[in-house]
């Protein structure tokens, strides 16, 4: 029961702090949370691959708004 | 897994509350390794996945430190988006989900998913080395 309490606090204060967010950074801030609560769901599956996966898939869309925010910032919105 | 929960809890707040950019980019680091210890926990034999996930998480609150350094600047009204909180109620009834039983773990990564996500990890470089630097 405390495993998935953990995923929802995870789950709903991500989402809780990007519908606060006064900033892009903020809110790309908020995302990484929710994306943990995928890391931390792929890991009680009990499977190694699987949560690999999630880990790596983090990475990509990290690197991804970083560089979508750097955009932004040049073009003067944040 | 109680104190790591509400450790979590007030490592959220803390993003919430706090008005630095900079001061949340290292609370997100500090939950990054809270949830690695939760999995640590969770699966001792997971110790890899450990390193992986702490060393995912610092890596990315160093580059948002960075982005949040370089723009410093804040206006004060919030990003509107109230349904995004209506809609983080909806994941309530995963609450109904049965819980983990205590099955053994595999902990051993298939081989066939180092070139899958190295690919996947080059194309998203190649894609935000485009979208930054056109």
């Amino acid at each position: 029961m405390t495993e998935l309490i953990f995923l929802l606090i995870l789950l709903a204060g991500g989402m809780a702090a990007v519908a606060v967010a006064n900033s892009l950074v903020r809110v790309i801030i908020a995302a990484e949370v929710a994306i943990m609560a995928g890391i931390w769901g792929a890991a009680l599956s009990g499977d190694l691959s699987l949560l690999a996966v999630a880990a790596v898939v983090g990475v990509a869309e990290t690197v991804l708004m970083v560089a979508a925010v750097y955009r932004l910032a040049r073009e003067g919105y944040v | 897994m109680w104190p790591l929960s509400i450790i979590a809890l007030l490592l959220i707040l803390v993003i919430i509350r706090v008005r630095d950019n900079i001061l949340a980019a290292i609370s997100l680091t500090f939950l990054g390794v809270t949830v690695a210890g939760a999995v640590w926990l969770l699966y001792p034999e997971f110790a890899t996945a450990f390193i992986l996930i702490t060393l995912v998480y610092v890596v990315a609150a160093l580059t948002l430190v960075i982005v949040a350094a370089a723009s410093l600047s804040e206006n004060g009204n919030t990003v509107e988006m109230r349904r995004v909180t209506l809609a983080s109620l909806g994941a309530l009834p995963f609450l109904l989900v049965p819980d983990v039983q205590g099955k053994a773990a595999t902990a051993s990564v298939d081989p066939v998913l180092l070139p899958l996500t190295a690919v996947l990890l080059l194309f998203s470089f190649i894609v935000a080395a485009r979208v930054s630097h056109d």
